[in-house]
């Protein structure tokens, strides 16, 4: 039995080929395939580069529905750390365009592994400077607010 | 001086607010408390109290797949001192740090742990029968106006505490047994209206039923508080009565089915979300089994088995390597499920303690309730 395919198009006009199963876990494309059966589906916010990695993940997690449905924990954890492993190599300005991409096609699953890795990349911060500067974050406090802050943080954690 | 690195992603005007707050959710406290004064979005973001109870629900939820130790905590009572210490802290330092609270809190006397939720600390205090809530986390502490509650002599009390979802509300329940009557009434406090009221006539505790002795509070799981109990007739089949904050409602859950005879099944317990279940089987070695789909009988399934261990024992923690933070001998032990190494106490200082409890470091304030 032949697996169904579905076209998906990034904003350069690259065509992707993807089995309608892994591009499914999107909900966007969940609801689109039933709404739009045999059309490809343009993704004009997508390049071709983030909409790659995008079907990488999927490829990943697709859920394999071969009648066996033995999904021990070892292979989840296998696939936790494949996880980690994949946001690690991305850099910065990528991740944030996949995690925008995770929110736009509605795919749970990616949009919770790329803020928990941005999440982690602010926790490792020393201080706010160090956030600002690679978040390219405008300080907009005046030096009072900054220090009634500082006053409310006196106990430690 | 600040070169613009790369093209922002948080000062893009693409970013949706509710992206911001998808990643500042995943922070711990520490951070969230330290990086307030980034800028002004983050820090009103911060402060909401609705940002607080997401963060504080997602901690709860991902207590049973996280990797990580550090958000979760266990608080501990000696008596007269109330005692804490980071999970992370009993399993990687070779002197875990134990902070002692008793001159932070009012109410010094007599400690009775009822639970934990949300990261709120829910005690009791003997002297003026008052019920306390505190975040250990950010040191607030308050005491729940009208909570004293008059029981007479011939009453046992066990209480729970935990979050009532449907309206937003932290509540105590309290069981009152009369002791020769196999008859129990609840009471339920309720931090919004700040009152005991009887639960109504349709929703009581089932009849015939005693609560075990060593169950004391009840275990809070999944919007329901869970006690460990016996049938009077059929002579001691034990049971476990659930009592559903939302719904106002009590039901009996079935226990794991090794409790045959010669098992004793009286603790209950949290495991990173699970209800837990120890069994003394054939007074041989102490099994402990989780529920892993919370209200399905069927998802009962043995996790470990500790032979040799007939004495009482309250699972805390479990690590991914197999490595259980116990409560054991009014003190925390650490059982390797892998080599079969046990080793007690964890801690000197938390030695002569009870009541041990896991919570999960969070922004929530009593004071804003």
């Amino acid at each position: 039995m032949s697996k169904k395919m579905i076209v998906l198009k990034s904003s350069e006009g690259v065509s992707f080929v993807v089995e309608e199963a892994v591009a499914r876990q999107s909900k966007i494309i969940s609801f689109l395939v039933e709404e739009f059966p045999d059309r490809e589906l343009p993704l004009t916010n997508m390049t071709s580069e983030i909409l790659r990695k995008t079907i990488e993940y999927c490829k990943k997690h697709v859920v394999e529905d071969d009648g066996g449905g033995d999904s021990s924990s070892s292979s989840s954890g296998d696939l936790k750390e494949w996880d980690v492993k994949f946001v690690a190599e991305i850099d910065q300005p990528r991740l944030m365009d996949l995690l925008m991409a995770a929110n736009y096609l509605d795919i749970p699953s990616l949009l919770d592994v790329t803020c928990q890795k941005v999440a982690d990349t602010i926790a490792a911060c020393n201080d706010e400077k160090e956030i600002r500067a690679t978040f390219n974050i405008e300080n907009d406090f005046t030096e009072e607010e900054v220090e009634a802050i500082r006053m409310e943080n006196q106990y430690p954690i | 001086m600040e070169e613009p690195i790369t093209q922002s992603f948080f000062s893009s005007p693409n970013l949706p607010p509710e992206m911001m707050e998808e990643i500042l959710l995943r922070l711990p406290v520490k951070s969230l408390k330290r990086f307030k004064c980034v800028c002004t979005s983050w820090r009103s973001l911060i402060s909401e109290g609705l940002f607080t109870l997401k963060h504080a629900l997602m901690l709860e939820a991902s207590k049973a797949t996280t990797s990580k130790k550090s958000p979760y905590g266990v608080i501990t009572t000696s008596r007269y001192h109330l005692k804490s210490c980071c999970v992370h802290s009993l399993y990687n330092e070779p002197m875990a740090n134990v902070l002692e609270h008793d001159g932070e809190l009012l109410g010094r006397d007599y400690y009775q742990v009822v639970g934990t939720c949300n990261g709120l600390v829910c005690f009791h205090v003997d002297y003026n029968k008052s019920f306390y809530l505190w975040n250990p986390t950010i040191k607030v502490q308050q005491r729940l106006p009208g909570s004293d509650l008059e029981t007479g002599d011939e009453v046992v009390v066990n209480y729970g505490f935990g979050y009532d979802e449907s309206d937003d509300d932290y509540k105590i329940v309290a069981l009152l047994q009369q002791r020769h009557l196999l008859k129990t009434e609840a009471m339920v406090y309720s931090t919004r209206q700040k009152c005991w009221r009887r639960s109504s006539s349709n929703t009581c505790f089932p009849s015939g039923v005693v609560l075990a002795n060593k169950s004391r509070s009840g275990i809070y799981i999944n919007g329901t508080l869970n006690w460990a109990a016996t049938h009077s007739s059929p002579s001691s089949v034990s049971t476990i009565i659930s009592y559903d904050m939302s719904r106002d409602v009590f039901k009996e859950l079935h226990g794991p089915g090794c409790c045959k005879r010669g098992c004793f099944t009286l603790t209950l317990g949290d495991l990173r979300g699970c209800l837990s279940m120890v069994c003394y089987c054939r007074r041989a070695n102490a099994d402990v089994w989780v529920m892993k789909e919370f209200g399905e009988g069927e998802s009962w399934s043995k996790l470990l088995s500790i032979p040799g261990l007939t004495e009482f024992v309250r699972p805390l923690w479990i690590s991914r390597g197999l490595v259980v933070l116990l409560e054991f001998r009014s003190g925390l032990a650490l059982y390797n499920c892998a080599n079969g190494k046990f080793q007690y106490p964890v801690s000197d200082s938390l030695s002569g303690c009870r009541d041990a409890k896991v919570y999960v470091k969070t922004l929530v304030s009593p004071s804003d309730l």
